[in-house]
């Protein structure tokens, strides 16, 4: 099969993507809740906040990407920031953790 | 049955190990026979990245040794297996799928293949998966140098993904058993597609060390085979703390073979779970609804809790693969990735900022109880393990079926959580390609999800049925 497919066709797919950017299979339907982008989202302007941000990753990778590969990484950017305020709506207090749990370490005994 | 039969090809685990303990047949001529189908029939689907003739040879004849002398392992003796090629395996190369690893060589096994080791398994083949396990966003079946996966069922379809070797193998008998992995559906998904079933344990549950990492906090280990049963079997064998992993926990798993006491099982279904999904998988899946409600309690239309599991799921992912794949971004070698879209789908990542990843690991934690609260009253919850289908070769997974938007897939929001599911065939869709059904159970009941898996296939026939395979 052919690997190419359109810029158009992957920029969409991308700001799609930016929802659960590396989980693909979700963006297949049998979404769960709040899986989906906001509706229209791979279609509207970045803001510019995405641009700035997609800014910082032309500065330091700039020499390896093309135009069109900014722009699929502006919109994928685009796409998460939207996606974000979601996270921001659940109300959390200064005693929720994060789930992870660091450990002081003490190795053998001489 | 005799080996050379066609028949030893789709015996169970536990078909196979009676065979061996009444010497019908040797460990050695089943590793012979395993490897030559392997070596026949793997390229067909794109299934294998490595046949480990020599080490499994080697292994087979201990097996031999040990078993002849009465020294019996246990019900994994002398039973060829194969691993996702993103476990290391001393000296030989393990690629994850991807290009600029194709020659990598580590010099140590991941703890999960010592397990199986001890166990008395023989190692026969590294099978293929997605590059990176799917870390950079692949949208098509071709993200792989190895080729697309493809399903024995129908070679012109997907065999799903990220753990695509592991479903096509087992599902053209290419091995009994196979281990995958999964971060976010890639051993349910693959099960689906190729007709197997797949069990995803609990985060934590079996040790992560020496597989290739994606996300440190959502990447699980876990078995696929022809049944529920036979995924118990290898669960306890590869179950339980390792010191090599920190996540890992003691806990392990226990399988007491016999089905347990008889039961009623209290089963719920999502509100939604086959609105607008294919119409052959809706039929499957509440086809096998009735055959469980005469064991139990089926309650629909259940609330799933209202919380952004995608965007949490994506964040984690995200940041943590970006993080575990610095060196494939910085060097700018993941250009050589083979699918298009894989090659540019890490920079987005490289702008999340620090706070949006801690915000996503709290909720995450209020997610978990929240999670727990919803499947307490119940033993499971049952959704078509996919709204479709396995995708054509040829198109992007998005351009498929464009017609179905609808479904319940739990696959995110437990991923998320951490809580073990399993997928079993249920039936066939369109153009004879599997379907699965998944239960999702609370963290560290597995053993609730194979008995149910067994209750299923014990009134079913679907994990019996064999593709048109040469």
């Amino acid at each position: 099969m052919s690997t190419s497919i359109s810029r158009r066709t992957f920029a969409e797919q991308l700001a799609l993507a930016a929802a659960a950017p590396f989980v693909a299979l979700e963006l297949s339907p049998a979404r769960g809740p709040n899986l989906s982008p906001p509706q229209g989202a791979q279609d509207t302007e970045p803001s510019p906040l995405a641009k700035t941000l997609a800014e910082a990753v032309r500065l330091r990778y700039g020499d390896r990407l093309s135009d069109d590969d900014l722009k699929v990484i502006t919109q994928a950017i685009h796409s998460r920031l939207q996606n974000v305020d979601q996270l921001y709506k659940v109300a959390l207090t200064n005693a929720d953790e994060p789930a992870f749990v660091f450990a002081a370490y003490r190795g053998a005994e001489r | 049955m005799t080996v050379g039969s066609e028949d030893l090809a789709f015996l169970s685990v536990a078909e196979l190990g009676a065979l061996l303990r009444r010497r019908r047949a040797s460990a050695t001529e089943l590793a012979g026979y395993f490897l030559d189908r392997l070596e026949r029939l793997g390229p067909s689907y794109n299934a294998i990245t490595y046949v480990t003739r020599e080490r499994a040879l080697a292994e087979a004849a201990q097996a031999d040794r040990e078993i002849r002398a009465g020294r019996w392992r246990g019900p994994l003796h002398g039973i060829p297996y194969g691993v996702k090629d993103l476990l290391a395996t001393k000296g030989d190369e393990t690629t994850w799928g991807a290009e600029p690893y194709r020659d990598q060589v580590f010099d140590a096994d991941a703890t999960v293949v010592t397990r199986l080791r001890n166990a008395g398994a023989v190692l026969v083949a590294k099978l293929a998966m997605v590059e990176l396990a799917g870390g950079m966003g692949y949208r098509q079946a071709n993200a792989s140098f190895t080729g697309p996966g493809k399903t024995p069922w129908n070679p012109d379809y997907w065999s799903g993904g990220s753990s695509a070797g592991p479903g096509a193998a087992v599902a053209a008998g290419l091995v009994p058993f196979a281990i995958g992995s999964e971060t976010s559906g890639s051993i349910l998904t693959p099960a689906a597609y190729c007709g197997v079933t797949g069990l995803r344990p609990t985060y934590g549950l079996v040790s992560r060390h020496g597989a290739m990492a994606l996300s440190w906090t959502m990447d699980k280990l876990g078995p696929m085979a022809r049944t529920a049963h036979d995924c118990g079997l290898v669960l306890a064998a590869i179950a339980g703390g390792d010191p090599a992993d920190p996540s890992s926990l003691e806990r392990g798993f226990r399988y007491p073979v016999s089905g347990g006491p008889r039961r009623r099982w209290r089963i719920a279904v999502p509100q939604g779970a086959t609105d607008g999904i294919q119409a052959e998988v809706a039929a499957n899946f509440t086809a096998a609804l009735d055959r469980l409600r005469t064991a139990g309690v089926v309650v629909t239309d259940v609330a799933v809790p209202d919380l952004p599991f995608g965007v949490v799921a994506g964040i984690i992912i995200a940041a943590e693969g970006a993080s575990a794949f610095d060196d494939l971004l910085e060097s700018g070698r993941v250009r050589d990735l083979t699918a298009p879209e894989d090659r540019i789908g890490g920079y987005p990542a490289l702008a999340i900022p620090a706070r949006d990843y801690l915000r996503a690991m709290r909720v995450r934690r209020l997610m978990a109880q929240a999670y727990d609260d919803f499947l307490k009253p119940f033993d499971a919850i049952a959704t078509p393990t996919r709204a479709t289908v396995a995708s054509p070769l040829d198109k992007a997974f998005r351009d498929a079926y464009p017609d179905v938007k609808g479904g319940v897939s739990l696959i995110g929001s437990s991923n998320v959580v951490g809580v073990p599911g399993i997928s079993v065939p249920s039936g066939f869709g369109l153009n004879g390609l599997p379907t699965g059904l998944s239960f999702v159970t609370r963290a560290f009941d597995e053993l609730k999800l194979v008995r149910l898996g067994r209750l299923y296939q014990s009134r079913t026939d679907w994990h019996t049925q064999r593709p048109p395979v040469p």
